[in-house]
C-alpha cells in the first residue's frame, strides 16, 4: 500500500501565531476544554442513571443481567486496544514513521468498525425481544419500569455510538493527509487531537460498561 | 504593511463575500452584533404586544394559546438568540484579542463556524415560529413539554444547536486567553474584561452541554421516549427541572459575568483612575463562575424537592451575594476621587449599578425558602429578573456598545440623542419593572393573559412605561444606524481609554490589528504610568 | 512557564504497552468483581475500578502526566461538575418527603395551606374552579 515513501510537507504556521509551539498549545488548550465539555455532556446521562437506579434498585439489577456481559466485554476490550493502536500512531508519527502511523490508524478504524458490528447484534436482539426505547416497548418483563432502563441504555450507548462514527470519520480523515505526508515530527497536531478526542469516547465506554452490563 | 495600517478592517476587503466568509475576528464580531442587536429588537416587540395585552384584565388581542406562544418566543428569543451570544460573542469577538494585543481569536475558523452555528440554529427557532409556535415558556418543563402539540422539537433543536456555538466561542476564548497574550501581559495585567471573558467561557464549556443533552433528552423523548421525566413509567419530572437548571443557573453568569467586565472598563476610562481592588474584581469572577454551580435548586422550591435540598440551596445562594457585592463595592470605590466625565457609556455605568443592585437584592429575596414560596411564579419574579437580566446585562450590553462603537465602525454617534435615548430607557425600564415588583409582591401569578380587576390600575401603568422603554429603544436604533454613514469621524481613542484596544492606530487594520506588536509593562488601568494614547 | 523544548519529548513504546497491559487487566477485574456477590460493595467497586481506569487512559494515554496544568485543570474541573450534579441532585432525591411526612404534628406551626382530607379533595375541585 505505502510502496513509495510519503514526501512530508513542511507546515506553515497560521499568521495569527508567533511560533509553531504557540500554535500547538492553544490546540491542546482548546482541545481539553472541548473534552471538558464532552465529559459534562454525558454527565446528565450518569446523573440519569444514578437517579433512576436509586428509585428502581431492582429493577436495574434485573434489567442489566437481560444484557450480554460477554458482548459488552469484548466490546470494551476492542475499544481499549483501538485507544492502544491510536496512542501508537501518534507516537509512530512523532518519529517519523509516517507509514506505520498509518496501518496504526487503519487498526484503530477496524476496531472501531468491529465495536460498532458487535454494537449493531446487540440492538438487533434486543429488538427481536421486543425490547424498545419507551414509546414502541412491547416486552413482557418482571418489572413494569423496566423501559425506562432500555430508555437510557439505548439514548447512552447510542450516543456513544455516535461518538465512535464521528471519531472513525476523523480517522479516515488523518489517514488521507497522512497519506499526503502532512504529519511529521514537527507538525501531528490533528493526529494528536483526534486521539485525545478517541481516549476520550474509551472513557466514557468505560463507565457505561460496567454500569449497564454489570451491576 | 505600511500601507495596509492606514485601511481598516470594514475597508480592507470589499463585497458581500468578503464578509460571509470573512475570518477576522472584528468582522465577525460585527456580524454577531448586527444579528444580535436584530433579535432584541425583534425579542422586544414580542414584549411590546405582551404587554398591550395585559392593559386590560379581560381578552384584548390574543387568545390564551396566543399568549402562550408569544411570552415563549419572547423569552426564548431574549435568552438564546440575545443575551447569552451579545457580550461574549459579539462586543467579546471584537474586543478579546485586541485587548491581549493579539492578531485573532487562537482559532478563526472555529469563530466563523459559530456564527453559522448559532445562525442555523437562529434558524431553527424562528422556523418554529411558523410550525405551530411553542407555548411552553422558555424553560421547557416536562411533562406539558412531551405532550404539547405545538412545534417544541423545531424550537429545542434551535437552542441545542446555539448552545454548540456558546460552547466553541468559550473553548476559542480559553485558549485565547491563555496562549495569544501580548508579550509582558501576565494574569495580572489583563484588563477586567478578560478575566470576565475567562471566567464566562468557563461555565459556557462546562455548563452549556448539559442543557445540550437535556434538550436532546426531552427531544428523544417526544420521538422515542426515555421515560425517565415520564412519571407513569416511574421516571421523575423534576429530574427534568435538575438538568435545566444545572445549566440555566449558571447561564444567567454568562448574561451577567461579562456585563460586569463592561463595568470595570468603563468605570476606569471615565474617571480615568485605576480600579480600586483589581484582584479582587478578578478573583470574585471566577468566585462567581464557581458559585453558581452550586445554586440551580433555588427555582425548584415549589417543584416538590426535598425540604434539605430547597435549605441547602438557600443556603447557597445567599453566597453569591458576596463577590457580586465586591465587585459593586470596588467600582464604587474606584469612582471616588476619580475626574468623572459624564459620557452616554458612563451613564449606562451608573444605571448599571443601580439597577444591578435592586436585581441583586431581590434575589436574594427571592433565594430565601420561607419568602420564595410566596413569591415563586409571581412577577415579583419577573420583575427580579428583568432588573438582572435587562437592568443588568442588556444596559452593559448597551453600555459596552457606546462605549466601543466608534472603535468598530470609526464613527461617532450623536451625543444629544444618545443621552435622550438613555434617559427614556432609564425611566421607562424603571416604571415598568418596579411597578412589577408591587405587581407581584400583592399577588398577581406570572404567565397569565387574564387577570383579577384590582391589578389593573398597576398593569396599564406598566404598559405605558414600556412605550417610553421602546421609544427609548427606537430612538437608539436610529442614531446609531444614522452614525454609521453620516455620523463624525471618531478620533482612535475618543474616550482616553489606555487599554490596549485604544493603542490601534487609526481604524483597525484587519489582518494584524496592531502595526507593532505591543509590549506590556504596566497593569491595564495604571493612569498613572501608561501614556493615554492619541 | 514550562520547558521551551518545541521538539515534544516522545513516549517510548513500552510506556504504552504497559498501560495497555494494565488496562486489560483491570477490564479482567471488573468482571471478576462483579462476579462475586459483595452485597452493597459491589457498586463501588466497580466504580473505583472504572475511575481507575479513567486515570490511567488519561495520564498515559492522553499525556496528562507529561502535559501542562491548565490542561489538568480543565479535566478534573469537568469531574469536579459532574460531582456537584451528581451531589446536589441527590440532596433532593435521597431525601423527598422526609419532612413533609411529618407535617401537622412537628414544631407546632399550621401550615399555611389548609390540608384537605383525602377524600374530600374531590369535592373540592368543583368550588375551586369559580373561586379562581
Ligand atoms: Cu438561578
Amino acid at each position: 500500500m505505502n510502496a513509495q515513501p510519503i514526501e512530508l510537507k513542511k507546515h506553515e504556521v497560521a499568521h495569527h501565531f508567533e511560533t509553531a509551539e504557540q500554535e500547538f498549545d492553544a490546540a491542546k488548550i482548546g482541545m481539553w476544554a472541548f473534552i471538558a465539555q464532552e465529559v459534562l455532556f454525558f454527565s446528565a446521562l450518569f446523573v440519569a442513571y444514578a437517579v433512576m437506579r436509586f428509585l428502581h434498585p431492582d429493577m436495574f439489577i434485573n434489567a442489566s443481567s437481560m444484557l450480554s456481559w460477554k458482548m459488552g466485554l469484548f466490546n470494551t476490550t476492542v475499544l481499549i486496544t483501538s485507544s492502544f493502536t491510536m496512542v501508537m500512531a501518534v507516537q509512530r508519527v512523532q518519529v517519523n514513521k509516517i507509514a506505520q502511523s498509518i496501518n496504526y490508524l487503519i487498526a484503530t478504524l477496524g476496531l472501531a468498525g468491529v465495536f460498532m458490528v458487535v454494537k449493531y447484534f446487540e440492538y438487533t436482539s434486543k429488538f427481536s425481544h421486543g425490547i424498545f426505547t419507551t414509546k414502541f416497548f412491547v416486552a413482557e418483563g418482571a418489572f413494569e419500569t423496566l423501559p425506562i432502563f432500555f430508555g437510557l441504555y439505548f439514548v447512552a450507548t447510542g450516543l456513544h455510538g455516535l461518538h465512535i462514527v464521528i471519531g472513525m470519520g476523523l480517522i479516515i480523515w488523518l489517514i488521507l493527509r497522512a497519506r499526503k505526508g502532512e504529519f511529521h515530527s514537527e507538525y501531528f497536531t490533528p493526529v494528536e487531537m483526534v486521539g485525545l478526542y478517541w481516549h476520550l469516547v474509551d472513557i466514557v465506554w468505560i463507565f457505561l460498561f460496567p454500569l449497564l452490563y454489570l451491576l | 504593511m505600511s500601507d495596509s495600517s492606514h485601511v481598516g478592517y470594514l475597508e480592507a476587503e470589499k463585497g458581500l463575500k468578503s464578509w460571509l466568509f470573512t475570518l477576522d475576528h472584528k468582522r465577525i464580531g460585527v456580524m454577531y452584533l448586527f444579528t444580535v442587536f436584530f433579535s432584541l429588537l425583534l425579542g422586544g416587540l414580542f414584549a411590546l404586544l405582551l404587554r398591550l395585552e395585559l392593559l386590560t384584565p379581560t381578552t384584548l388581542i390574543f387568545s390564551a394559546k396566543q399568549y402562550n406562544q408569544l411570552f415563549t418566543l419572547h423569552g426564548a428569543i431574549m435568552v438564546f438568540l440575545f443575551i447569552i451570544p451579545s457580550i461574549p460573542a459579539a462586543l467579546g469577538n471584537f474586543i478579546l484579542p485586541l485587548q491581549l494585543g493579539a492578531k485573532d481569536v487562537a482559532f478563526p475558523r472555529l469563530n466563523l463556524a459559530s456564527y453559522y452555528i448559532y445562525v442555523f440554529g437562529a434558524l431553527f427557532s424562528v422556523f418554529s415560529l411558523f410550525t405551530g409556535a411553542v407555548d411552553t415558556g422558555w424553560t421547557f418543563y416536562t411533562p406539558y413539554s412531551v405532550e404539547s402539540s405545538t412545534s417544541v422539537i423545531a424550537m429545542t433543536l434551535g437552542a441545542f444547536i446555539m448552545g454548540f456555538s456558546s460552547i466553541l466561542t468559550g473553548v476559542n476564548f480559553i485558549a485565547t486567553i491563555h496562549k495569544m497574550r501580548a508579550p509582558g501581559m501576565g494574569w495580572f495585567r489583563l484588563p477586567l474584561m478578560v478575566w470576565a471573558l475567562y471566567a464566562t467561557a468557563i461555565i459556557q464549556v462546562l455548563a452549556t452541554p448539559v442543557i445540550g443533552i437535556t434538550l436532546l433528552l426531552l427531544i428523544l423523548e417526544r420521538i422515542l421516549g426515555v421515560g425517565i421525566f415520564d412519571p407513569t413509567l416511574g421516571g421523575d419530572p423534576v429530574l427534568f427541572q435538575h438538568f435545566f437548571w444545572f445549566y440555566s443557573h449558571p447561564a444567567v453568569y454568562i448574561m451577567i459575568l461579562p456585563a460586569m467586565g463592561i463595568m470595570s472598563e468603563l468605570v476606569t476610562t471615565f474617571c480615568k483612575k485605576n480600579i480600586f481592588g483589581y484582584s479582587a474584581i478578578a478573583y470574585s469572577s471566577i468566585a462567581i463562575a464557581i458559585i453558581s454551580f452550586l445554586v440551580w435548586g433555588h427555582h425548584l422550591y415549589v417543584s416538590g424537592q426535598s425540604e434539605y435540598a430547597s435549605m441547602i440551596f438557600s443556603i447557597l445562594t445567599f453566597l453569591v451575594g458576596i463577590p457580586s457585592g465586591i465587585k459593586v463595592f470596588n467600582w464604587i470605590a474606584t469612582m471616588y476621587k476619580g475626574s468623572i466625565s459624564l459620557e452616554t457609556p458612563f451613564l449606562y455605568f451608573l444605571a448599571f449599578i443601580f439597577l444591578f443592585c435592586i436585581g441583586g437584592f431581590t434575589g436574594i429575596v427571592l433565594g430565601a425558602l420561607s419568602l420564595d414560596v410566596h413569591m415563586h411564579d409571581t412577577y415579583f419574579v419577573v420583575a427580579h429578573f428583568h432588573y438582572v437580566m435587562m437592568g443588568g446585562t442588556v444596559i452593559a450590553f448597551l453600555g459596552g456598545l457606546h462605549y466601543w462603537w466608534p472603535k468598530m465602525f470609526g464613527k461617532m454617534y450623536s451625543n444629544k440623542w444618545s443621552k435622550i435615548s438613555w434617559f427614556l430607557i432609564f425611566v421607562g425600564f424603571n416604571w415598568v419593572f418596579l411597578t412589577q415588583f408591587v405587581l407581584g409582591a400583592s399577588g398577581m401569578p406570572r404567565r397569565y393573559y387574564n387577570y383579577l380587576d384590582q391589578f389593573q390600575p398597576l398593569h396599564a401603568f406598566s404598559t405605558v412605561g414600556t412605550w417610553v422603554l421602546g421609544s427609548g429603544f427606537l430612538i437608539m436604533t436610529i442614531y446609531l444606524l444614522h452614525s454609521l454613514k453620516y455620523g463624525k469621524v471618531a478620533s482612535a481613542n475618543p474616550w482616553g481609554g489606555i487599554t490596549l484596544e485604544w493603542h490601534t492606530k487609526g481604524p483597525t487594520p484587519i489582518h494584524h490589528n496592531f502595526v507593532d506588536t505591543p509590549q506590556v509593562n504596566y497593569g491595564p488601568y495604571d493612569y498613572e504610568n501608561v501614556e493615554i494614547p492619541s | 512557564m514550562s520547558e521551551q523544548n518545541h521538539s515534544h519529548h516522545v513516549i517510548p513504546v513500552a510506556v504504552y504497552a504497559k498501560t495497555f497491559i494494565a488496562l486489560l487487566v483491570l477490564t479482567a477485574l471488573t468482571v471478576l468483581a462483579s462476579r462475586v456477590d459483595l452485597g452493597i460493595l459491589n457498586t463501588p467497586l466497580a466504580l473505583g475500578i472504572a475511575l481507575v481506569k479513567m486515570s490511567v487512559v488519561a495520564l498515559f494515554f492522553m499525556g496528562l502526566k507529561w502535559d501542562k496544568g491548565i490542561s489538568t485543570i480543565l479535566f478534573v474541573g469537568a469531574g469536579v461538575a459532574i460531582f456537584i450534579f451528581m451531589l446536589l441532585t441527590f440532596a433532593d432525591f435521597s431525601f423527598r418527603g422526609d419532612i413533609s411526612a411529618e407535617e401537622g404534628s412537628t414544631f407546632g406551626i399550621k401550615s399555611p395551606v389548609k390540608l384537605v382530607e383525602p377524600g374530600a379533595l374531590h369535592h373540592g375541585e368543583t368550588s375551586k374552579g369559580s373561586h379562581h
